[in-house]
């Protein structure tokens, strides 16, 4: 399996059943690496293993939106995307809030720059162990 | 293979797709030129606000830059031999900078339900961002132009028709309007519609609100398309939904990473169609649309369902025999209020994944908006109706016994049913004494006969942790008691593939119907299909054959698609 080069995550905090009367909390909307969308199972399994708080025993919280969550707080949200990372031996992660992201899009021109942004502009996590690992690494 | 960046035509710069016309991206003294080059005989011209006003306040129709001149741009389409039909964006539109808005009155980004700015690229790789329509200045800079297009085309005698059209995109299989907005300014109008309805709702719970706030987007979406009307006058022939291929914001980061491959793109066609929306591949990078995917978009949309959906106010006319509709077995009733997605779904219950793996995309999903286009009942199709309780009001109550006392086939999922409506059709059973016969087969079923009508009620309710495998059960057992003739396709997985159907004509007796399969292989794997005939079906034409090798034996049709291969096979039904 080839490296994942890098991975962008999109959050918001929400509530994602107010009909529930739910607590608000944070959700990941979208996580990309350099192929596209990322592969949501992996992502998912850390999630279900690691971080699976008490908001979500809450069915509505398992839904069908895709979103990845809830987690208690940006903390959590961090450690989760580093840890996402380090599994897929990614160089480094952004983590962007949506308001982030809109204001970023507002202010871009051009979609490279805006790729470019969504890269550089966010909570960038550098995978250190990744560098530190050579070309050998790859095959033992 | 080139080492070069390559350089899009011009000829693909103005007709994206469709036969869409940008005229604003080429000078007027080439529009002669271009449309002579153009095959088609309609062209689709969609107006562009920003372009005619940079203020909002002032006009541009001829006055300053000739590109303007849409009097001009009839005139000539006329003289080359094309027919003009004009689409007036009546919601932000993707394919146009700050979503058409005048750049003075692009002043708030629009939201879409997960809060975050839409972002869109065209088929030139322009980033595209929309703004919003909630905003009262952009309301009112739409009525000035408007008004000013109407009294144009009423001045210059313009007699080409004009649809206005509302924006959107796919998500998760749902059509989501660009007009769906979350954004301060969306927020800060819905107030003051709360404001005005305050008698009734003082205090209002998360469910009453998400009504609220999509009757109020419905509302502001009438009051555009109503003054459209209103100041085009005779011009305007209606409103389309159209469906914008990548237009929704998974599509839009999956193309920023450069990764994005036409199967991205086909399914959200065959989609759109399966809505009676009408897609459009104008944001598409030009290079993606080469070989089958562009031949979709000609078989299936700009040659054939495009055209029927501008001919007249209804999807399909039957009476023309020469023209292949949709073929639709099912006719799926989904309504848009908001609200519905949160009670028992089809996709709850497993039916689409049915559909698919039997019918392929053979069936509509009906909505309250295009509930009129199904209403006339063609003389060689039968459909079975599948609706739910809980969107069951007067008007569908309405269709139901219509459809079931003109031997149409109906199945009702009684969950969500009120006790009214329950009332009622059991006043309606004993009323004209009819039989209820009942058996329970995963759930309770009952079935009700009147001359070839058929009304079958399930109880959604009460199935309990089913499987896939089970539902699949449950809807195989069910629908094999309405008997369709249809000829399933083994091994089709990752193979696009359409039926389309139209009455014999008089040298075509022997058969009652020809049914038309469109197979397109968008992957990059050889594929090899096969079709057991049963004696109902014949092979009748093989057309349009690129990388395919078809072979018929008795009873089964084999057919072989190299990657990006497609082939046209026709079928004679007869009963």
């Amino acid at each position: 399996m080839n490296d994942t080069e890098y991975i962008v995550g999109i959050y918001n905090y929400i509530n994602a059943a107010p009909e529930l009367n739910a607590d608000s909390a944070y959700y990941i909307l979208y996580l990309l690496d350099e192929k596209g969308l990322l592969d949501r199972s992996i992502a998912l399994k850390i999630y279900e293993e690691r971080f699976k708080s008490s908001l979500a025993t809450t069915e509505s919280y398992t839904n069908s939106s895709k979103m990845i969550g809830p987690f208690d707080s940006t903390d959590q949200l961090n450690q989760f995307a580093f840890q996402l990372c380090e599994e897929l031996n990614a160089a480094k992660v952004s983590l962007l809030s949506v308001q982030e992201y809109n204001q970023l899009l507002e202010s871009t021109q051009s979609a490279p720059d805006f790729h470019r942004d969504l890269l550089e502009k966010g909570n960038v996590m550098e995978n250190i162990e990744r560098k530190k690992k050579g070309f050998l690494s790859r095959f033992f | 293979m080139t080492l070069t960046t390559p350089v899009p035509r011009d000829i693909d710069t103005v007709f994206p797709g469709e036969n869409w016309f940008f005229y604003w991206k080429t000078s007027a003294s080439l529009w002669r030129t271009k449309l002579q080059e153009f095959p088609g005989t309609r062209i689709i011209i969609p107006l562009n606000w920003s372009f005619h006003s940079d203020t909002g306040d002032q006009f541009d129709f001829d006055e300053h830059r000739p590109e303007t001149n849409l009097k001009k741009l009839v005139d000539i389409a006329q003289e080359v031999g094309k027919q003009v039909v004009f689409f007036l964006p009546l919601t932000p539109a993707p394919f146009l900078p700050n979503g058409g808005l005048p750049h003075l009155l692009a002043r708030s980004l629009a939201l879409n339900t997960e809060q975050m700015a839409y972002g869109v690229v065209d088929a030139d790789d322009n980033l595209f961002k929309i703004y919003s329509f909630f905003d009262p200045r952009v309301f009112e800079a739409f009525e000035r132009f408007v008004k000013k297009l109407g009294q144009y085309f009423f001045e210059n005698r313009i007699a080409a028709d004009l649809w206005g059209i509302r924006s959107g995109y796919f998500k998760d299989g749902q059509f989501r309007s660009f007009m769906e907005d979350s954004s301060n300014t969306f927020e800060q109008a819905f107030s003051r519609f709360l404001k005005g309805k305050k008698g009734e709702t003082d205090t209002l719970s998360p469910i009453e609100e998400k009504q609220l706030a999509f009757e109020f987007n419905k509302t502001i979406q009438d009051l555009y398309t109503g003054t459209a009307k209103d100041c085009i006058g005779q011009n305007f022939e209606g409103t389309l939904e159209v469906a914008f291929l990548g237009g929704s914001t998974s599509k839009f980061l999956k193309r920023l990473s450069g990764t994005i491959s036409t199967v991205d793109y086909s399914s959200e066609i065959y989609e759109a169609l399966a809505k009676d929306i009408i897609p459009s591949s104008v944001l598409i990078n030009h290079r993606l649309k080469k070989g089958v995917l562009t031949r979709e978009l000609n078989d299936l949309v700009a040659n054939s369902y495009l055209p029927a959906r501008l001919a007249a106010n209804t999807a399909y006319d039957f009476e023309d025999i020469a023209v292949f509709s949709p073929l639709s077995f099912f006719k799926v009733y989904e309504k848009i209020d908001g609200l519905s997605s949160m009670f028992q779904s089809w996709e709850n219950l497993n039916l689409w994944n049915y559909l698919h793996s039997t019918y392929g995309w053979s069936y509509k999903v009906i909505s309250s908006d295009t509930l009129k286009l199904h209403e006339t009942k063609s003389p060689y199709q039968e459909f079975i109706h599948l609706v739910h309780g809980h969107d069951v009001d007067r008007t569908l109550f309405n269709f139901i016994l219509k459809t079931f006392m003109n031997g149409g086939r109906v199945i009702l999922n009684r969950s969500g049913l009120s006790e009214e409506y329950t009332k009622r059709f059991e006043t309606f059973f004993l009323e004209n004494n009819l039989t209820v016969e009942k058996v329970n087969f995963k759930t309770t079923i009952q079935n009700i006969s009147l001359g070839e009508g058929r009304l079958v009620l399930m109880d959604g309710d009460q199935f309990k942790d089913m499987s896939p495998a089970d539902y699949e059960e449950f809807w195989k057992k069910l629908v094999e008691t309405f008997s369709l003739l249809h000829i399933p396709i083994q091994n089709v997985e990752g193979i696009d593939y359409y039926w389309r159907t139209r009455p014999s004509s008089t040298n075509e007796l022997k058969f009652e119907e020809v049914r038309r399969l469109s197979l397109y292989n968008p992957t990059s794997y050889r594929k090899k299909i096969k079709m057991n005939l049963s004696k109902n079906f014949v092979v009748y034409k093989v057309l349009d054959e690129i990388n395919v090798i078809v072979q018929t034996f008795p009873n089964e049709l084999e057919i072989e698609l190299s990657p990006e291969g497609s082939v046209i096979v026709d079928f004679g039904v007869f009963s």
